[in-house]
């Protein structure tokens, strides 16, 4: 009997499909990462960077000279960067992925509805009035102050768009698109106002870190911001399950026994403190948090048990390929990422708004 | 047993949509609940499954008071469809279906759950459709799925004729009549099994075709309450409904055959 090859390939079930798109993301992100760390003003061979990690982790011996040399350029400059793009980017996509199960609508991105300038706004006022106003705390909590603030912030804009667009477990997504309009409106003029009343220099660093920029990350960054991110990137999953019911409604997920609330509060805290966590590390990096989970939904369909782990690599992959083009385009300088993350976001939101011509039924 | 004795809702805004309401449902009976639009039916329904808050009365689940279960208990003997349930994201249907086991399933559901899910989707005969995205199906389709997903949450109740309780908000809304009584007929089926089901339905023949026991609510109260014998009388109907109707026996299987009149001619 002729076995029809093709027809099989063609007829995997959903759930081998779904693993096989993970493990290519999984496999794409770790080439790409090797790769990553190999490229910059001193270009060094995926076969070198390799033999690098092999000797660092005692596999082989080697006392190179290129090898010493190669070893300080990944360790001390291009690894952190480079671990640092691979979770802020896993953080916003799965993070974007939770607040779009939470409101039900896949438009609910964290820079649309004002999440991240929330989080900006209040970071931007511990970097402008930290300094004279918390200058009593103890170094250890002086240095958490900065994500911590921006959790807070990030929290009361979500709490704020949240109650503001939904009434009895319904979103209403025209509302919650003009409110996430108003909160990046305040928090831009509050940001406005800080900026006005900085010096020179914080003047600069605000700007640059308002654009979103992974540059100047070292161990000591990632060490800070590391925990945070790890929380929401480890900890979102694990509702996936519940969020699937979630998806729909609050009535029918507690019907089908879940407790709606206490999912509700997990996925604001873990959501908001990983977007956070990433405002405070790397400034405002938009829409990846729309992008990746979208183009996961196309092609694997909206079930979070699979979108969860996929945006985690596919939010790391964009952000590490953003943040190479960001420092490859205009070398020796380099171009902060949120601007390359926004040129590719917004003509993609402006596809879909285009794609849905059923607009009404998204508003 | 699932008892509610005495409970009222109130809005906000001090309104009384459901007043004084009492009502038992039992595995193996089938209730129908009809009344007018605004009658408060979905509100009864509701409050008797914990998700309207009342102000007063309680309601027992066999002999514990429902707001001291854990929602992921009586999500393993009870089952909701509501009315209109909005999903904007594109599941197929076995998906959809597949959420129904999510009460007894760990983070992926096993080959017993796609057995049931099989099983429940051939009952309401969408099957074939298995793959098809939820939101490209029509309004009846979905409504169907929607069946399917309750069938699947209660199906382990049900094949071991424990007692279990389906709860449907006008299921049959956006069916034709041959689906109408495929669901009917379902239902009545379920009842054989010990399923207790309670049911929010507007078409009066179908109620007093497959109904064990009917309830009728005007203005949030309780008119009256029995079987379709009992209770399909053109007084009660006009009561209920503030419309005349013609009550005749049905040619073939005796029962009340309800026959509404024009009454805007003149």
């Amino acid at each position: 009997m002729p076995v029809n090859h093709k027809s099989h390939l063609f007829n995997f079930s959903k759930f081998s499909k779904s693993s096989v798109l993970l493990a290519g993301l999984f496999i794409s992100l770790i080439s790409f990462a090797i790769l990553s760390v190999g490229i910059g003003a001193v270009s060094i061979e995926p076969s070198v960077v390799l033999k690098v990690f092999a000797n660092k982790l005692g596999f082989l011996d080697f006392a190179e000279d290129e090898l010493v040399q190669s070893s300080a350029i990944i360790y001390s400059i291009r690894l952190p960067r480079v671990i640092l793009a691979i979770l802020v980017g896993a953080t916003l996509a799965i993070s974007g992925a939770a607040l779009q199960g939470l409101f039900r609508n896949p438009l609910a991105d964290p820079t649309l509805i004002g999440v991240s300038s929330g989080s900006a706004l209040a970071a931007a006022f511990v970097i402008i009035l930290g300094a004279q106003m918390f200058s009593f705390l103890p170094e250890y909590l002086y240095s958490a102050l900065l994500p911590i603030s921006a959790f807070v912030g990030g929290l009361i804009a979500t709490l704020l768009v949240y109650t503001i667009s939904t009434s009895a477990g319904k979103t209403n997504i025209a509302t919650m698109l003009l409110a996430g309009i108003a909160v990046n409106a305040v928090a831009a003029a509050g940001i406005g106002f800080l900026v006005f009343s900085a010096d020179d220099v914080q003047i600069r660093d605000l700007t640059f870190w308002t654009l979103g920029s992974l540059g100047g990350s070292v161990w000591n960054t990632v060490a800070k911001s590391a925990p945070f991110l790890l929380i929401t990137i480890i900890g979102l999953p694990f509702f996936s399950k519940q969020m699937n019911v979630m998806l729909l409604g609050e009535h029918e997920a507690r019907y089908l026994g879940v407790n709606t609330q206490f999912v509700k509060k997990a996925i604001i805290f873990l959501a908001t403190l990983g977007i956070g966590a990433s405002v405070a590390v790397s400034g405002i990096i938009g829409f990846v948090g729309l992008v990746v989970p979208h183009l996961l939904r196309l092609m694997i369909g909206p079930d979070h048990k699979f979108l969860m782990p996929g945006s985690i690599l596919m939010g790391a992959l964009l952000l590490l390929a953003s943040d190479l083009f960001a420092r490859m385009v205009v070398i020796p300088a380099e171009l902060p990422i949120g601007i390359v993350t926004s040129a590719i976001g917004a003509p993609f939101f402006l596809w879909l708004l285009i794609r849905n011509r059923s607009l009404s039924a998204y508003l | 047993m699932i008892s509610a004795n005495n409970i009222s809702v109130t809005t906000k805004s001090g309104e009384k949509i459901l007043s004084d309401f009492s009502v038992s449902v039992s595995p193996g009976v089938l209730t129908s609940v009809i009344g007018k639009n605004g009658a408060g039916k979905s509100t009864c329904l509701k409050a008797i499954c914990g998700e309207s808050n009342y102000s007063a009365g309680n309601i027992f689940f066999e002999d514990q008071n429902i707001a001291d279960l854990k929602p992921g208990y009586l999500a393993r003997h009870r089952a909701v469809v509501s009315q209109k349930t909005t999903l904007d994201f594109s599941f197929s249907v076995e998906e959809v279906v597949t959420l129904g086991r999510s009460p007894f399933s760990g983070y992926f559901s096993s080959s017993t759950d796609q057995e049931i899910i099989k099983n429940c989707l051939q009952k309401v005969g969408l099957l074939p459709l298995k793959n098809r995205s939820y939101v490209t199906l029509s309004g009846g389709e979905q409504q169907r799925v929607h069946i399917a997903r309750a069938l699947a949450q209660i199906w382990d109740a049900f094949e071991s004729n424990e007692p279990s309780y389906l709860f449907l908000d006008e299921p049959l809304a956006s069916l034709d009549v041959a689906l109408q009584h495929e669901i009917m007929h379902l239902l009545k089926q379920l009842c054989s099994n010990n399923v207790a089901v309670f049911i929010v339905i507007h078409d009066l023949n179908l109620a007093a075709q497959y109904s064990d026991n009917i309830v009728i609510l005007k203005n949030g109260q309780k008119l009256t309450e029995g079987s379709p014998f009992e209770v399909l009388t053109e007084q009660v109907i006009f009561d209920a409904f503030d419309h005349p109707v013609n009550i005749i026996p049905h040619p073939k299987t005796e029962c009340p055959l309800i026959i509404s009149e024009r009454v805007y001619d003149n």
